[in-house]
This record gives C-alpha cells, sequence and structure tokens, in this order.
C-alpha cells in the first residue's frame, strides 16, 4: 500500500492500474494492478529495473497512455474514460513533462527562447508575452545566457536543463520526468536535480522523477522502487534504513530477490499472523530446481554471460594484435568546439585486451574524445593514431577504411535502426562491413546480453535500457579490434549494468580493446585502466 | 494557432530545400490544367482560323440579301438597319452591292451589271476612270472581265468610262457570284443603279456583304456566334421582308464541334495531372512525416489540442500546396500567354491566358483541395494505424483495377460524348493509379526476396535494399508515384503515337494508294485522263456505286459497293490496319472470276461505226433508237446513238484508244416515238402497244463477228452466222443485249459482317427494279475508301454486271495509282495539267492535312508537354526521395560510417534506393502506359483531328519514344538522383542528425 502523506490530497492518485501494449508475439503487461498515492508538492522518485513499467507509468500519468484497466486521477483529473480534450487540457495545463532525450523536446527550428515558451503559445499565450515569461523562467534557473542560442549548440546538461525550464514556464501542478540525466555526468545531473527540485518548490508543483540514478533521492521525499508493474518497495531518502515492502491493497507483496534467494528457491509459504506482523514460513525449496536456478533478475544476466563466452577466442584466436598492443594513441590531443577548448593536451594509449574508462563531468570531454579517437571528430592539436595510422594523414573516407578494419563504435544517441528486430540490427551491422552472418555469434551475444526473448522485436517497441543492451551487442558483433561504446549502461539499471560490464570485460578478456565513456560506477570498478577527464 | 502558426514558419525557414521541392513538384503538376484549358482554347481558335481560311474567299463573308427591287422608300431605312446588324457580327467594312440577271448585247453575248458602294477600294483601274453619277436614264459603269466593251443598247443608259480588274474578293460574292469569266459592269451606287429606268422589271439581286470577322467569332465562340447571327437573321426578316442573312454557320460549328470533342481528350490530360499532383504530394507528405510526428508529438505533449495537432499538419504542407497551386497556376497563366501571343485570332494573350485560368479553376480548386487533404491526412494519420494504411491500400488497388475493368467493360465512346463522359476521362486515372498501387504493393515482397540474394560484397546495394524494405513507407509511396508517372509519359507517348499513327491509317483509308483521282468538277473523268497522259506508275480504275441489300421483306440497307481488280490491293498501304484481316492475295483470290466474253473487237483506225441492217420488221419507223457501247479495256464506255441510213446504223466512234470493241447494243423508245406516243393518248387512245419489232444487224464494218455469246433478258436473240437477230418488245425502258448476259453467275464479294449476315446470297438493288446477285465468298472488317457497310468485288466482273442492267453504268470514274515507291512522281504529275482537272488527293497530302490540323497538333503537343512535366515530377520525387532519405537515416549513416564504412559507399547506397524505386516503376509504369494506350485507343474513339476515326485506332507502341522514355527517363532520374547524393557526406568530418528521431 502506498502511503498518502497527511495533510495533503492526493495529486497523483493510481489505483489497481494495468497496462496492456500490443507486441508481435501477444499483449505484453507493462503494470499489473500498480497503486500509487502522491500527494501535492511531494517529490516523489521512482526506481527500478529496465522494463519493469516505470515509463509506462509516467506515460499513463501524462495523459499519453490509456490505461487498460484500473483508476488514475492526476492534478485533480481523472484520466480513465477522459476524452481527448480533458487530456490535452491535463498536459497543457498543469502537467510539465521532462524527457529523457533534451534534443526530442527541443525544436532545432526554435531558439531557446522560443523552446521554453512554446508551451505558453500552445495555451494561447501571444508571442512577446510568452517569450517574457520563458526569459523569467529562464532566469529563475540560472539560464538566461543560454536565451539566445539554438538546441543544437548547448552542451547535454544545458540542454537539459533548459528542458527542463521549458517544462516548468507555465507553472504546472504536477511536474513528470523521465531519466532526465540518463546521459548526463554526476555533476550536470546534480544541476538538473536541483534546478528541478527548485522549480518545483517555487511552484508548490508535484514531481514524480523515474530515474536509475540514486542521487535523485537527495531532491526526494519519498522513492519507491517499482518491479514487474507493481510497486514492491518505497522508502525515506532522510531516514536511513526506512525501506520497506509494499503491501498493495489487495495484499499482493513482492518479495526481495535476496531475501528469496537466502531462504531457497521456495515454491510456498504460508502466511501467519503474529504480534509483530506478518510471518511467512516457506513450505519447502522445489525438487526440480536446484538451488540458484530460480529466473531471479539477478540471475539472468550471469547464465547471460555465460553464454556469451561460449564461443571462447581460445580455441580460434581472432587475427589482429596481442594482448597488450597498442590499438589506438591520443598524443597531447587538443579539441575545441565554438570558441571552448574541450580537450587539451590529452593524451591516451589503448591496448588490446583491456577495458579502459573514460570518466568525467557533462561537457569534459568524454565523448568528444571518443569521436576524436575513432576519426569522427577533428583534433585541433596532437595527433591521432587509430590502428597503426596517423588519423591526420587520411580523409573522410580513409578514416572509415581504418574503422572498417577493426573499430566498433557505439555512440550515445544510437545507432539502431527503429523499425528493424533486434537481431536484423546485429545482421546489418555486419552488413554495412561486408561481413558474412554469423548467427552463432548473434546467438551468443543476444544470449549474453538478455536479449534472447526479445530477439524479434522491433527496435521502437524497447525500452531505453534495452535498446542499449542491443547497442553494446551491435558493436561486438562486428568481432572489432577496438569497441569504443559512449555511456552504454546510463540507462540501465545495476544487474543489467553489471551485465553489460561483463560482457565487455569478456570481449577485452578475448582481446578486444575496449574503450567506454561513463561514470557508471559498474564499469570503473571493472576497468582495467580510468581516464578522468574532470583531472585533467 | 499562434504556436503552430510560428513553429510552422520556423520550419519553412529553418530547411527550406524539401519544402521548396514540394512546392515546385506541385506547381509543376498544376501548370497542366491551365496548359491543357489554353490548349484547349488556342486549338478551338486555330480550327476555326484554319476552317475559315479554307473556305472559298466567297463563302467567308456575312451577306443580307434579297432578290426583287427594294422598296425605294425604305432604301435607308433598310441599309441602317442591315449595317446595325451586320454590325453585331463583325468589325469588317459593310459593302451595299447588286447584280441583275443576266443581260445579252448586241453582238449575242452575254454581260452581267450590278454596282457596289465600296468600288473604289474593290477594284484596280486599268484605263479610264471610276463611275461617279447614276440617274435612272443614264449611269456610269466600269468595265470588269474583259477590255471589250459589249455591245450596249442605248436605252440603258450605260455608259462605260473605265475598265478595271476585280481585286476585291468580297467584290459581288456568294449568292451574287457572276463567275470567274463573267463580264460586269460595275456601277458605283447600288440603290441608283436599280432605279435604272431601262432595267425597272429586270430580275436583280442585291444586299450588304461583309467579311467573317474571325476575331469576333474566336471572342464569343463559335456557338454564341451561331446565336447571335440567328438571331439578328430573325431580326432583319422581321423588318425587311424577303431578307435573307447567310453565315457560314454549320460549317463553323462543326469545326468548333470536333474541336469541343478533342476537349475531352484534354480532360483525359487534366485527369493524368491530378493523378501527378496527388502523387506526388502523397511522396512529399510521407517524406515529411517522420519529423512531422516528431513535432506533432512534441505539441500534444505540450497539451495541443488535437485539432491544432490536425491544423499544424494542414497548415505546414497544406501552405505548400497551396503556394504549389498558386505558383502552378502562374506557370500556366504564363505558358498560355506566350503560346497565345502565336495566335493570329487573339486579340489578347493576356485575355487567353486568364480565361484559360478561369476554365481551369475547378479542377485547381478541386486538386488543390485534394493534396491539402491528402497531406494533411498521410501527415496526421497515426502510427498505430499505418498497418491498416496497407490494408486501404490494397482495397484502392483492388477497387481501381476493378473501376477500371468496369470501365473497359463499358465500351467505346464516340466522339460525340468523349468530352461529357466521366468515365472516359477517368480512365488513364484509374489506369496509372490501379497500376501505381499494385507496384507500391508489390514492392516490398520483391525487395524483400531481391535483397537476400545480393551477394554480401555488395554493401551499397544491400544497405539500400535493407532501408528500403525496414522502412517501406516513403520508398513504396515513390514506387507508385514514378510508377503513375512513367506510366504518363509512356501513356503521352505511345497514345501520341497512336494518334499519329491513326492520322497515317486516316490517310490510308482514305486514299489507299498514292494517290486517289475521282471526277474533276467540270466533269473531267480520271479514267479518261490516264487514257490521256499516262501516269508514271501503276493505276487502276475502281467501280463505286451504291445499292441496297435487303434486311426484311420491307426495308433494306444501302451500302457502298466497289469493284477493284486484284491487281491494285498489294498496293493499299497499311492493309493490316485499314482492312484488318486476311491478305491481299487472298482477298484477290477470293474474288477472281473467270473473264466475262469480251464484246466485238473494232478496227483500231476506225471512226465509225456501222451495223449493216439486214432486216428490221416494226410498226413505226424512228420509234426505237438503236444504240452501240463501246468500251475499251481500262473500263471506259461510250454511248452511239446509231442513226439509220441506207440500210445500216452508223455513228461515229470516239476516240478511245486502242481495244476497242462493241460491248453492247441497247433499244430505247425514241423521243419521236415517246411524242407519238403522248398524241395517241391525248387523241383518246386507251390502249398503246409496247413497240415491237425484229431487228437483224451485220457484223460491224471491218470485222466478221458471229456475235458470240450475245444475248438478252428482255429480248430474243438469235444468231445466224453474221446475223444477230434481235425479236424486241419494250416492255421496259430498255431492251439490252451484250455477250454473256444470259447465265451470269452471281459476282463474289467480300462484305462486312453484318451485310454478310443476311445470307450467303444477296441480291442488291439498284433502283428501277434492276438487281445484282451476288455471292458472299469472305468477310473483311473495312475496306478503304468504303463505310461500314460496303461489298468489294472484282471491278470487271461488277462492270460487267451493271452494264448487263444498264451499259456505261459499271464504267469506272475512279483511279487508285501509284505505290510508296512512285509518290513523287507521281505528285509532280498529278499537279501539273491535264491531271489538274481532276479531283486528285494523295495519301501523303491528306496525311500532312491531318497531321497538321490544329486539333491533333494541340492533342500532340498536349501530350508532349504532360509527359515532360510527368517526367519532371518523377525526377523531383527521386530527389525528395534521396534527400528524406539522407536526413531521416542521418543517426544510421553516421552509425554506418563509423562502423567504418566509406562515404562514397553511403552515398551509393542512397544512390541504390533512387534505382531500386526507378527500375521496378519503369518496368511497371511501362507496361501500363502501354495497356492504357491500348484500352484509351479502343474504349474513346476519337482521332487526333477530334473526329471519329477511321479505321479504328490502333495502339502504336512508339518505339523510339518508349525507348527515350525508358533509357533517357531513367538516366536523367538516376543522373538527378547522382547529383543530390553526390553532394552528401562531403564534409571532411561526419555530422549526426539535428534531431533525436527515436
Amino acid at each position: 500500500m502506498s502511503t498518502l502523506m497527511p495533510g495533503g490530497a492526493p495529486a497523483v492518485d493510481v489505483h489497481d492500474l494495468f497496462c496492456l501494449y500490443d507486441a508481435p508475439t501477444g499483449s505484453v503487461a507493462a503494470l499489473r494492478g500498480m497503486s500509487l498515492r502522491v500527494r501535492t508538492g511531494e517529490r516523489l522518485v521512482v526506481h527500478g529495473p529496465n522494463g519493469s513499467g516505470k515509463s509506462t507509468l509516467l506515460a499513463v500519468l501524462a495523459a499519453e497512455v490509456a490505461p487498460s484497466a484500473g483508476s488514475v486521477r492526476v492534478a485533480g483529473v481523472d484520466l480513465a474514460g477522459a476524452d481527448d480534450a480533458t487530456r490535452t487540457g491535463l498536459r497543457r495545463e498543469r502537467l510539465g513533462l521532462v524527457d529523457q532525450r533534451s534534443r526530442r523536446t527541443l525544436r532545432p527550428e526554435l531558439d531557446v527562447v522560443d523552446n521554453v515558451a512554446l508551451q505558453l503559445r500552445v495555451a494561447g499565450r501571444g508571442r512577446a508575452d510568452a517569450r517574457r515569461t520563458a526569459r523569467e523562467a529562464l532566469g529563475r534557473l540560472g539560464l538566461e545566457h543560454l536565451a539566445g542560442r539554438r538546441p543544437e549548440t548547448l552542451s547535454g546538461g544545458e540542454a537539459q536543463r533548459v528542458a527542463v525550464a521549458a517544462a516548468l514556464a507555465h507553472g504546472p501542478a504536477v511536474v513528470l520526468a523521465d531519466e532526465p540525466t540518463g546521459e548526463l555526468d554526476a555533476r550536470a545531473a546534480d544541476q538538473v536535480y536541483d534546478v528541478l527540485a527548485a522549480a518545483v518548490r517555487d511552484l508548490g508543483a508535484t514531481l514524480v522523477l523515474v530515474t536509475h540514478d540514486p542521487r535523485a533521492a537527495r531532491v526526494a521525499d519519498r522513492v519507491v522502487r517499482i518491479r514487474d508493474g507493481r510497486l514492491s518497495e518505497q522508502w525515506d531518502p532522510a531516514a536511513p534504513h526506512s525501506e520497506t515492502l509494499v503491501v498493495d491493497d489487495r495484499g499482493w507483496v513482492r518479495l526481495p530477490d535476496a531475501l528469496r534467494h537466502r531462504a531457497g528457491a521456495l515454491d510456498g509459504a504460508v502466511a501467519v499472523a503474529t504480534a509483530d506482523g506478518v510471518l511467512l514460513r516457506g513450505t519447502g525449496t522445489s525438487a526440480d530446481r536446484p538451488p540458484g536456478s530460480a529466473t531471479s533478475a539477478a540471475t539472468v544476466p550471469a547464465a547471460a554471460a555465460a553464454a556469451s563466452s561460449a564461443p571462447a577466442p581460445e580455441a580460434a584466436p581472432p587475427p589482429g594484435p596481442a594482448r597488450g598492443d597498442v590499438v589506438a594513441t591520443l598524443d597531447g590531443v587538443r579539441v575545441g568546439y565554438a570558441g571552448t577548448t574541450v580537450l587539451d593536451g590529452v593524451s591516451l594509449d589503448v591496448r588490446a585486451g583491456t577495458l579502459t574508462v573514460v570518466s568525467g563531468r557533462s561537457g569534459s570531454g568524454k565523448s568528444t574524445l571518443l569521436r576524436a579517437l575513432t576519426g569522427l571528430a577533428p583534433v585541433d592539436a596532437g595527433a591521432v593514431t587509430l590502428l597503426g595510422r596517423r588519423l591526420a594523414d587520411l580523409d573522410r573516407d580513409g578514416r572509415a577504411a581504418v574503422r572498417r578494419s577493426g573499430v566498433a563504435v557505439a555512440a550515445q544517441g544510437g545507432s539502431l535502426v527503429e523499425t528493424m528486430h533486434v537481431r536484423e540490427n546485429l545482421a546489418l551491422a555486419r552488413t554495412a562491413r561486408g561481413l558474412p552472418p554469423d548467427d552463432v555469434l548473434v546467438e551468443a551475444l543476444c544470449d549474453g546480453l538478455g536479449l534472447t526473448p526479445l530477439g524479434h522485436r522491433p527496435v521502437s517497441s524497447l525500452s531505453g535500457g534495452e535498446r542499449q543492451r542491443v547497442a553494446v551487442a551491435r558493436s561486438l558483433v562486428v568481432e572489432p579490434v577496438l569497441a569504443v561504446l559512449d555511456e552504454p549502461t546510463s540507462q540501465l539499471d545495476e544487474g543489467n549494468a553489471e551485465t553489460v560490464a561483463r560482457t565487455l570485460v569478456d570481449a577485452a578478456r578475448h582481446g578486444c580493446a575496449v574503450v567506454v565513456a561513463s561514470h557508471d560506477p559498474v564499469l570503473l570498478e571493472v576497468a582495467d585502466g580510468v581516464l578522468d577527464l574532470a583531472r585533467m | 494557432m499562434g504556436a503552430v502558426g510560428q513553429l510552422t514558419r520556423a520550419r519553412f525557414a529553418h530547411r527550406p530545400g524539401r519544402w521548396v521541392l514540394l512546392v515546385v513538384g506541385v506547381a509543376l503538376a498544376l501548370a497542366m490544367p491551365v496548359v491543357s484549358a489554353a490548349t484547349g482554347r488556342i486549338v478551338a481558335t486555330r480550327t476555326l482560323s484554319d476552317t475559315i481560311e479554307q473556305l472559298p474567299v466567297g463563302e467567308r463573308t456575312v451577306i443580307a440579301s434579297y432578290g426583287g427591287t427594294a422598296d425605294p422608300s425604305a432604301q435607308q431605312r433598310d441599309d441602317a438597319l442591315v449595317r446595325a446588324g451586320l454590325a453585331r457580327l463583325t468589325d469588317s467594312p459593310v459593302r451595299h452591292e447588286m447584280l441583275f440577271g443576266e443581260l445579252a448585247d448586241g453582238a449575242g453575248d452575254t454581260y452581267r451589271l450590278g454596282a457596289s458602294d465600296g468600288l473604289a477600294q474593290q477594284v484596280r483601274l486599268t484605263g479610264g476612270r471610276l463611275p461617279r453619277s447614276c440617274v435612272p436614264q443614264r449611269c456610269e459603269v466600269l468595265l470588269t472581265g474583259t477590255t471589250t466593251s459589249p455591245v450596249l443598247d442605248p436605252s440603258l443608259g450605260l455608259v462605260v468610262v473605265g475598265t478595271g480588274v476585280r481585286t476585291d474578293p468580297l467584290l459581288l460574292p456568294g449568292t451574287f457570284d457572276p463567275g470567274p469569266a463573267a463580264v460586269v459592269l460595275l456601277g458605283s451606287d447600288p440603290d441608283a443603279l436599280q432605279r435604272l429606268s431601262a432595267l425597272e422589271q429586270f430580275p436583280r439581286g442585291s444586299g450588304w456583304v461583309a467579311s467573317l470577322d474571325p476575331r469576333r467569332i474566336a471572342a464569343l465562340g463559335v456557338p454564341t456566334y451561331a446565336d447571335l447571327s440567328r438571331q439578328v437573321s430573325d431580326d432583319l426578316a422581321l423588318r425587311i421582308r424577303a431578307l435573307v442573312l447567310s453565315v457560314p454557320d454549320d460549317t463553323l460549328l462543326r469545326a468548333d464541334a470536333r474541336a469541343s470533342a478533342s476537349q475531352g481528350r484534354f480532360a483525359l490530360l487534366g485527369g493524368a495531372a491530378a493523378v501527378l499532383v496527388l502523387g506526388f504530394v502523397l511522396v512529399a507528405a510521407v517524406g515529411l512525416r517522420r519529423e512531422h510526428r516528431e513535432v506533432a508529438g512534441l505539441l500534444r505533449r505540450r497539451g495541443a489540442s488535437a485539432a491544432s495537432v490536425l491544423g499544424f499538419a494542414a497548415l505546414g504542407a497544406g501552405a505548400s500546396v497551396v503556394v504549389g497551386a498558386l505558383l502552378g497556376t502562374a506557370v500556366g497563366w504564363v505558358a498560355g500567354w506566350v503560346a497565345a501571343g502565336t495566335q493570329p485570332l487573339h486579340p489578347s494573350a493576356v485575355g487567353l491566358a486568364t480565361a484559360s485560368v478561369l476554365d481551369a479553376l475547378p479542377a485547381l480548386v478541386l486538386l488543390t483541395a485534394a493534396g491539402v487533404v491528402l497531406t494533411t491526412a498521410v501527415l496526421a494519420w497515426p502510427t498505430s494505424r499505418e498497418r491498416t494504411a496497407w490494408h486501404v491500400v490494397e482495397l484502392l488497388a483492388v477497387g481501381a483495377v476493378a473501376a477500371a475493368l468496369l470501365v473497359a467493360a463499358r465500351g467505346a465512346v464516340g466522339a460525340a460524348t468523349v468530352g461529357g463522359d466521366p468515365l472516359a476521362i477517368a480512365l488513364p486515372v484509374l489506369g496509372l493509379t490501379a497500376a501505381a498501387l499494385v507496384a507500391a504493393r508489390l514492392w516490398v515482397p520483391l525487395a524483400s526476396v531481391v535483397s537476400r540474394r545480393l551477394p554480401a560484397s555488395a554493401v551499397a546495394v544491400r544497405l539500400a535494399a535493407s532501408s528500403g524494405v525496414r522502412r517501406p513507407l516513403r520508398t513504396v509511396v515513390t514506387v507508385g508515384f514514378v510508377t503513375a508517372a512513367v506510366g504518363s509519359v509512356v501513356f503521352a507517348g505511345s497514345y501520341r503515337a497512336t494518334l499519329g499513327s491513326g492520322s497515317a491509317d486516316t490517310a490510308a483509308f482514305e486514299v489507299p494508294t498514292a494517290a486517289r483521282a475521282t471526277v474533276g468538277p467540270q466533269g473531267d473523268d480520271p479514267v479518261a485522263l490516264e487514257a490521256l497522259a499516262p501516269l508514271p506508275a501503276p493505276a487502276y480504275a475502281v467501280v463505286r456505286t451504291v445499292a441496297g441489300v435487303r434486311t426484311s421483306a420491307t426495308s433494306g440497307d444501302a451500302v457502298q459497293v466497289l469493284g477493284v481488280d486484284g491487281a491494285v490491293l498489294p498496293l493499299l498501304a497499311r492493309w493490316d490496319r485499314t482492312v484488318g484481316a486476311s491478305s491481299p492475295a487472298a482477298v484477290a483470290a477470293a474474288l477472281a472470276v473467270p473473264a466475262p466474253p469480251t464484246g466485238v473487237a473494232l478496227p483500231d483506225d476506225a471512226s465509225t461505226l456501222t451495223l449493216p441492217v439486214r432486216s428490221w420488221t416494226r410498226s413505226e419507223p424512228g420509234d426505237v433508237d438503236v444504240t452501240a457501247w463501246v468500251s475499251v479495256p481500262d473500263g471506259r464506255e461510250r454511248a452511239i446513238l446509231l442513226v439509220e441510213r441506207r440500210g445500216v446504223l452508223t455513228g461515229p466512234l470516239p476516240d478511245l484508244g486502242p481495244g476497242r470493241t462493241l460491248s453492247a447494243i441497247t433499244l430505247r423508245e425514241s423521243s419521236t416515238g415517246a411524242t407519238r406516243r403522248a398524241h395517241h393518248v391525248g387523241e383518246g387512245g386507251t390502249v398503246t402497244a409496247f413497240l415491237a419489232g425484229r431487228l437483224a444487224l451485220g457484223p460491224p464494218a471491218g470485222t466478221a463477228t458471229t456475235w458470240p455469246a450475245w444475248s438478252s433478258r428482255t429480248a430474243g436473240v438469235a444468231v445466224t452466222g453474221t446475223t444477230l437477230s434481235l425479236a424486241y418488245e419494250l416492255t421496259g425502258p430498255l431492251v439490252v443485249v451484250r455477250p454473256g448476259l444470259v447465265g451470269r453467275v452471281p459476282v463474289p464479294v467480300m462484305t462486312d459482317a453484318e451485310t454478310a449476315s443476311h445470307g450467303p446470297t444477296l441480291r442488291l438493288d439498284l433502283g428501277g427494279g434492276d438487281t445484282v446477285a451476288a455471292r458472299v465468298v469472305g468477310t473483311l472488317p473495312r475496306f478503304p475508301t468504303a463505310g461500314p457497310r460496303f461489298l468489294v468485288t472484282d471491278r470487271v466482273a461488277l462492270a460487267a454486271a451493271l452494264d448487263d442492267l444498264q451499259p456505261g453504268s459499271g464504267a469506272p470514274h475512279e483511279i487508285w495509282a501509284g505505290d510508296q515507291a512512285s509518290s513523287t512522281s507521281l505528285a509532280a504529275t498529278l499537279a501539273a495539267a491535264p491531271w489538274d482537272r481532276a479531283v486528285v488527293v494523295t495519301q501523303e497530302q491528306r496525311r500532312s492535312v491531318l497531321e497538321s490540323d490544329a486539333v491533333g497538333q494541340g492533342a500532340g503537343w498536349l501530350l508532349l508537354v504532360g509527359a515532360a512535366v510527368s517526367l519532371l515530377v518523377a525526377v523531383v520525387s527521386l530527389v525528395l526521395l534521396v534527400t528524406g532519405e539522407r536526413r531521416d537515416d542521418a543517426g544510421q549513416l553516421l552509425a554506418h560510417e563509423a562502423d567504418g564504412v566509406a562515404t562514397s559507399t553511403l552515398r551509393r547506397s542512397l544512390w541504390w534506393r533512387a534505382v531500386a524505386v526507378a527500375v521496378p516503376a519503369l518496368v511497371v509504369g511501362t507496361a501500363a502506359g502501354l495497356a492504357l494506350t491500348r484500352s484509351v485507343s479502343t474504349l474513346v474513339a476519337l482521332s487526333a483531328g477530334g473526329t471519329t476515326p477511321t479505321p479504328p485506332l490502333l495502339p502504336s507502341v512508339g518505339p523510339a519514344w518508349t525507348t527515350a522514355v525508358l533509357v533517357g527517363g531513367l538516366g536523367v532520374a538516376l543522373a538527378a538522383s547522382g547529383v543530390a547524393t553526390g553532394r552528401m557526406l562531403r564534409s571532411a568530418w561526419p555530422s549526426g542528425p539535428d534531431q533525436d528521431l527515436r
């Protein structure tokens, strides 16, 4: 049962909510009887693993997806059976929506002020009035210096903060934010959280913030976790060890995986009322399933990772540099952009068989470094050598030829074909390099990254985290000498992030040089080397 | 709508390229209805102009005339009334003219006397001066037509004061025309001349003459002009007794009807333009859909209402369609203005261009509205219902095919109805739409199959194929559109070739050999001319008559009967089209008959035919005329009335050249006998015996014939030695005695299917109870120069059969001459004397006339323009395809480049996307265009000149045109796509998409 904070009417009231999606293999239940109340003015952070239903919940609250069953009330509007005018009126007047990808929110045709003023204009305000209000909103968030810029000239953090301003300029009652910091480093993420919290506080609005980032808790009054389409746990971030299981009004409660593992593989339990509450007593372990084989979220990635190592290179070592050989070098590289020096004097040797993590705050040049390393962006000074070739000596196609000979790139913006199935995307990556189809390798990567059930689903139907795992698989399916990945775990829950980390480590062990731009501790933990741009 | 408007403006300003292409494409396509309307107007006026020019000079007039003497007291009033009336019909000067009936002078010669009030401007003086005065007793006149004055009766009071030459065709034209060789005395005051005392009671005609005013007719339109002329005629007839207004309205209306019929074809092309517009708009809208979806999604997330989002869709591409429509209208206006500037009948090119725009306005509005609706629908169509869109495509494809089949099943539409038949007009639209939908629907499965068979090394092609298959909407829409455009181009080309071929067919049908000659206006017979001045090419006489074929006991059908030599059949041009079945040799074999018995050969040097009368028993001498018929092998026959003189019947032999034979002898009641009989009846005689007698004739002088096979149906014939004995009784108008007459077998004929349906043997009714027996040996779809009901037979057999009834009636009066090899020399000969006295038409001349016909040329021009516009718009759509793919796939292309794919490969992959569209579209479009040509040629019975085509139009591929389309069109389209893709990805460093389109 969710908590209704005393003293206020709920700004969000969800009861027994079901939401089904049509999928090629049948209907998929994204939400399964969820109940949740958020009081007015409350700041709620929602965690949950990939595919648990976080984004769906937000889409329902934003009146973008109709509930299949149950009741939903947002800012006083009953969304069950609401007509289109009611829903659009809700979004226009009372909701502020912050998307996880700021470039989807901000239009390149408009400058920052007009982007922020857009919702006011939609609400019928005159242009001058709307622009004035938008400037005030930017000013309140300390972004007035960006007013005359175009969205494409903003850094990721700047763009996301402008997106926040655009979502809040009209003074909404409820702010819904979906992974607003997924592509930002910690410092930029903190700025976004601060901006969100300040703006919500100023407006007296309610905030529902969906994120994987545990740091978001610092702006939250309450944190909840969603698993399998239901609320499973909640806690007060201000009170240590306050996490509790959620028992909904129909009596559903979800046991944490760790607790179930500790208790053995229960296939039944007896609930006994005690003076302190309810005692669950297991009725025994399954004879058919050995301990540890339960299909819990924790065990699946491990199995997949094991599978991914099935085509072990020890049996047939791939041709290429030997472990420890330098496959790429940055030597005193300097890169500037729009008058700002992003990288200055950066040097790096990337060696075969290692996992290198490039970390640093947002805007510190992580992505720029990866692009420079792979010949996708120019350098102002210094030298870049890739697979033995000096990139400065090559033209655009020459650099492409070097990459073709053994470099895989997974850019942050995504490189997947939305309309293609997962497996087709992987096959296309090999096609693009003129490589023959390799179903065994595709199968192994899908298994290792937990993509097998998604193999025949179009990418457009995948969640952000699932896409990231497909992007990792895509980069490895071409059997690269050097794999370069930009923020491959930014939208992943911890379990899946560990899976990706294991996969990359495996790839490195098999001789691949892996370079990752990330600030994810999971990756930092397994890295053979870390280049921290924040310290440069 | 403020946010929507602002966002729309920002989108136009941000990346104007695609919008500009959309505007240009719509403008090109929507210029077509205006160009079509302008062409229709120009064609109509050119047809009018040509028709007026082809009229004899004297008929290019408006004449108000009346016979008899005008009331002198009303002359001024009548003059004012008529001039006012004619001023409504023409701006040309009105002349008052009059002409007396033919007068005889003192020398026995004839002359005419007339007057015109514009004489000074209508003659050129060659001597003396112009007439100045005219009073009832004395009138000055000008002598024209000769320099020798007729011997005038002084009592007339005519005084010749000068001589001159008539220079103005409007001087005494039409009803006043005295003839080209007439001697005419002309006064300068018609009213005064009419008061000439000596001729007070002499018959005359007078009236007012003005030339036709083509500009006025063009400005009013022929139907309006005809109505106006009728009104003027009625008005004048009510006020002026016996006044008749003569205007060649019927000729003008026929020409106008022909031009109007051709408007239907222009509407066909307008329909194709509609497909172009809607198809192109669809292509453009699909290209914009992905980005629009993102913007619309953002607006929805910002709380925009459904109406606002829909308005955003309508405002965006809709505004482009409207701008394109306005631009297209302007382009069409300019085209009309330029084209009208070369037409003499248009006083104002601006007026014509503006009128054309007004003509096309309903179509423009409709197409623009349809374009806006279609664009909006495509942009606003929910992503979740894209599968529904495919079902809609399938349904539309089935519906379009079914509708096209339905139209085809209705049968042919004639020239009179094509303009008003919406289904006929819809046929090209339906056909092109069906082909486009089918091609679009089949593209994905075909591309999937092909892409699986591509080698791994063909990276660019495989990337292109995978792109098309994975996100097919834009590609298949472009496939559909380019298919329709190619179909339109091929249709335009092959239909143009069909019309051109149809003109050649018509020329060959009307003039089957290189030239055809018929009797001239002065009665000059081409068969005689051929004997006089042989043609430098094979020439064959043709017998032509009309007969009735009985279809029931009380009714019959008229059929044309042609007798031709078997040898001429191989010379008939375009046999497969003009006849349409069998072969010349087979027809000749089927019609062949044994040579009939010939007559008695006469000595070549004889100038007189003399037949000894061995005996002639009769009631009254002179009651019966005996006529001998002399013929030559080319079929000419001459009648010689024989005069009985000293025991012989004799008459002058005409000089027909060698080979003369006495082919028949006829007996008929003489004028003396007829007079005698009339007197007998007048004197109360109630019983009149038939003229009867027995005539025994010896052989013609110089011969010793035994009269082989001479016989008669109405007289007893006996031959004894060289004596031909006839026992006759004139129970009918004529007794015919000829060789082989009795026992003549029915002539073999080939005929049309309907005539043949009346039985294997036919009795051809030639009038007066005369019939000819015919035996049907086969049917033919049609035969050159004949109408839909015809009989063709051997010339000699037909001539013999006709001559059996009436000697001389089987004589040919028509010649088909020459073959293609001799056409040039033949034309030169035919243009010179004596052949210029016959009516001669060469096939080349006829074809040239048909091809230079304004209606035909207008149709050809419009088809060319339509083809060019189709091609241009198709090229634009391909460029839109690759630019759209470049933009929407920017992220994917960057990913491929990051994977190491060279930019040249990526550019090729983009170019291959255009190829993947162009190749199937060319194949299906070409097939559709050819099928459509076949259907339209069959179903829309309209020749290039706007008449019902004879023979029927047969589709012609136009191999040169089709090849040019296939090779040139493909080349241009792919070159344009190559240029577009060749400029892509050329920067030194790659850049990502400016938007996140996930």
